[in-house]
């Protein structure tokens, strides 16, 4: 959290592991990795599911 | 000069201590760039005891000002959890009058909100600061433009834009620091708008924090921070040394927000990132306009397919450096060693002194310097890794296999260099961030097959087998049966960690968040003073207690003297020099009677009998006691197995290769006649090899890096009852098989 993964952060979704988990975010200007486990904790809006199929931007909702 | 003068200089009253300075920044941030380049290259490096944190002091010099430099851990932000991250908060705060007089917060230009989180954190406690704003050049190549003006007039402290690794803005910061010393005022505290009822909570701690350190109550800001610390850091975390009642109070106020609704963390935090997040969209004048160097690597080195090719490549290359690289300059230090002995034996009279000085001394700093290549050459690779960018990668690839068995990814590269040796690969699990994934993977990967086991097992397959038999095609039997050995033990290792981690290493898994930094070519200096820094460690802390242990080994295996034998032996050799026979002919026979000699008191030392007491526990095994002894001599290390064997059998110069001892050992039998090396007892030996902790190095070195003594008895607990468990189940089962 005090990375900076908090609700209203906006983050990009930039690729997953070569084995899928953990995936790669990027947010405010530098890359985080994390599992997957984790990253489920957090919730996303628009209602866009972490996973690795998504590649995409969105905001934090709640962080864990 | 010894005179009246020197006496006089000497009572003169001591000038005042020199201030402190404190470099505190994010990992990855710069920070030992910067502090090389401020202080030169005379630092020290101070190891907190027991937590084994290193932190490099300097002196330096600020425009005229000086002071001592303090390179502390890297931090993501006060809040602490880990040993590393308490031991860089302390520095930073102190308590009463013993913190530092200023501090240098490095602040990567490239990921400015996240670093001026740390600065926000330390403008709340009202340390004097100075900002610098390292990494400019990056910035500037990808087209960004940052005002530090901006920043300035904000935050009220100066921001310097620097560029360490090309010395830039040096002087700048040199005179900013400077300035920061001689006034000493407290820079003015950040507008963080906290809700009143976060207030509150902290009020009511910090005033327990002011109970708890009278001293705080002078400075009321620094209680305040004391207690969003003490809100953020305490509940699950590694930290030594807090008073209980402020984690009572603590978990007491913050279970009281989570009752009412309130999540007390994310009302600490957030209100910190609202005011970065505006002063940086302020001072940002323009934004990123070219794709980075990172993105471009990392489409390659993080592609599904390519990014396992090249994990495996490089993987590949240390491992092959620590396995092949490193023995010509082990070799050499064989060789240097031995002929020191020789030299050192030549010149002394024979006796006590002499065995003493060139077997236990001579050969314990042999014990010791031989690892020194392999450490060099692993922790050479592990900075590069790190400081490149990539080590963070491998953990980000490999997480996903390693997590199986309850290991970090971070894990790997140490678990991998256990294949070569557990010393190198023990004091390279200081790169995995939290305690307890440190510990576990350096109570399990001594079981990886090292390269000392080598020698003992292609003694014994030789031994004991047909080794060169074709059995696949032109695959060996003895080849076959190395592999089977080598997935045998990586197999027991993972179980071994994936047991430990339900059982003595239990609690919650740290979550594998781990920034992955851009690429930066490492600075050379900066690689070399870490490999100094990690040789110097193990020389010294680890070293005296490897040459301690091999004296003791020494006396173990060389007395008591009888001298009743020295006599005879002594009686035997004149018989040899006074008979007629040809000098090549008397020397030849001579070397036979000093082995003999050697042998017959290696059986009858304090280690001979003590692998005599052993017997009884050794024959359900297969062994009887001169494995003992061989067993006890290999305590120095694996490989010594084999010459230790060599003595026993009266063989002079024995190797793994050496045709006289495999013969010798073929046709050794037990006192009731029967074979001793056979198929099944020669498994059974190999097995016991594989999971015994047969290494007072690598003791020495979990002594050194878990900081008790614990853990090293921890292991080798463990490690001779699995060996001893499995060769007896081996023995045992295949016996009641038939087998031989």
């Amino acid at each position: 959290m005090e990375l900076g993964l908090l609700p209203g952060t906006e983050v990009e979704v930039v690729r997953a592991a070569p084995m899928l988990d953990p995936i790669e975010l990027s947010l405010r200007g530098y890359r985080l990795s994390i599992r997957l486990a984790e990253a489920a904790l957090v919730e996303l809006s628009p209602a866009l599911e972490l996973s690795p199929s998504t590649a995409g931007r969105a905001r934090l909702e709640r962080a864990a | 000069m010894k005179g009246p003068a020197a006496e006089v200089a000497s009572r003169a009253p001591t000038p005042p201590e020199r201030p402190q300075v404190v470099l505190v920044g994010n990992p990855n941030a710069g920070k030992t760039t910067l502090f090389n380049a401020l202080s030169g290259s005379r630092a020290r490096v101070g190891n907190y005891p027991g937590i084994t944190v290193d932190v490099r002091q300097a002196r330096a010099d600020f425009a005229g000002v000086g002071a001592d430099l303090l390179d502390l851990p890297g931090t993501y932000s006060l809040a602490s959890r880990s040993a590393e991250e308490e031991v860089a908060v302390n520095a930073a705060l102190g308590h009463g009058g013993e913190g530092p007089a200023a501090a240098i917060v490095v602040a990567d230009a490239t990921a400015l909100t996240r670093s001026l989180y740390l600065a926000l954190e330390l403008l709340e406690t009202g340390l004097p600061l100075v900002i610098a704003l390292n990494m400019i050049d990056e910035v500037e190549h990808s087209g960004a433009v940052i005002d530090a003006m901006t920043l300035e007039r904000a935050l009220g402290v100066r921001v310097v834009p620097i560029a360490a690794s090309k010395r830039r803005g040096l002087s700048e910061l040199r005179d900013a620091v400077a300035k920061v010393l001689t006034e000493g005022t407290a820079p003015p505290a950040p507008d963080v708008a906290y809700g009143q009822l976060t207030q509150n909570d902290v009020e009511t701690v910090a005033a327990l924090v002011i109970e708890i350190w009278p001293e705080e109550a002078a400075a009321p800001r620094r209680s305040l921070a004391w207690a969003r610390w003490a809100l953020l850091s305490l509940g699950g975390d590694e930290l030594s040394d807090v008073p209980l009642r402020l984690r009572e109070v603590t978990a007491e106020v913050r279970d009281r927000a989570t009752d009412a609704g309130r999540d007390l963390e994310d009302e600490l935090i957030a209100p910190r990132y609202a005011l970065l997040d505006t002063l940086t969209a302020d001072a940002t004048r323009q934004a990123a306009t070219r794709k980075s160097r990172t993105d471009k690597l990392d489409a390659v080195l993080l592609h599904p397919v390519l990014g396992l090719v090249a994990f495996v490549l490089v993987m590949l290359v240390v491992f092959q450096a620590l396995f092949s690289w490193a023995s010509p300059a082990m070799n050499a230090i064989g060789t240097a060693i031995a002929a020191t002995q020789q030299a050192l034996a030549a010149v002394l009279p024979a006796g006590v002194l002499a065995d003493l000085l060139t077997q236990g001394v001579v050969g314990g700093v042999g014990n010791v310097l031989v690892f020194v290549p392999q450490i060099a050459l692993l922790f050479l690779f592990i900075g590069f890794l790190e400081d490149s960018g990539y080590l963070a990668r491998v953990a980000f690839v490999i997480d996903r296999v390693m997590r199986a068995v309850g290991l970090h990814g971070r894990a790997f590269v140490p678990l991998l260099s256990g294949f070569a040796c557990a010393v190198p690969a023990v004091m390279a699990t200081r790169t995995i961030e939290s305690r307890k994934d440190r510990l576990l993977a350096m109570m399990a990967l001594p079981l990886m097959s090292c390269s000392a086991r080598l020698p003992v097992y292609v003694l014994l397959i030789t031994t004991v087998f047909v080794a060169d038999r074709a059995v696949l095609g032109p695959i060996s039997l003895g080849s076959l049966i190395l592999f089977g050995i080598y997935g045998f033990s990586t197999l027991a290792s993972l179980t071994a960690a994936a047991v430990m981690r339900r059982t003595v290493l239990k609690g919650e898994r740290p979550p594998l968040v781990m920034e992955l930094p851009p690429y930066r070519w490492p600075q050379p200096g900066n690689l070399l003073r870490a490999v100094w820094a990690r040789v110097r460690a193990f020389l010294f802390d680890a070293g005296t207690i490897i040459l301690a242990m091999t004296i003791v080994l020494w006396a173990l295996l060389s007395f008591p003297k009888d001298h009743a034998l020295t006599a005879r032996f002594a009686a035997q050799r004149a018989e040899v020099t006074s008979s007629a026979q040809p000098a090549a002919q008397q020397e030849e026979q001579i070397a036979a009677l000093n082995a003999e000699e050697a042998g017959a008191q290696l059986r009858q030392s304090a280690a001979g009998r003590f692998g005599r007491l052993l017997e009884p526990a050794l024959e359900p095994l297969g062994f009887d006691w001169r494995v003992g002894i061989g067993l006890i001599g290999a305590f120095a290390a694996r490989e010594v197995f084999v010459s230790t064997m060599g003595t026993v059998f009266g063989i002079a110069d024995a190797d793994e290769t050496s045709a006289p001892l495999r013969q010798t050992l073929m046709r050794a039998r037990r006192t009731d006649g029967s074979l001793l090396f056979t198929p099944l007892s020669g498994i059974s030996l190999m097995i016991f090899f594989v999971f015994a902790c047969q290494c007072m190095s690598t003791l020495a070195i979990v002594r050194r890096e878990s900081g008790s003594w614990r853990w090293p008895a921890l292991l080798f607990a463990y490690m001779t009852g699995l060996a001893y468990l499995f060769s007896l189940l081996v023995f045992q089962v295949g016996r009641a098989l038939g087998y031989t």
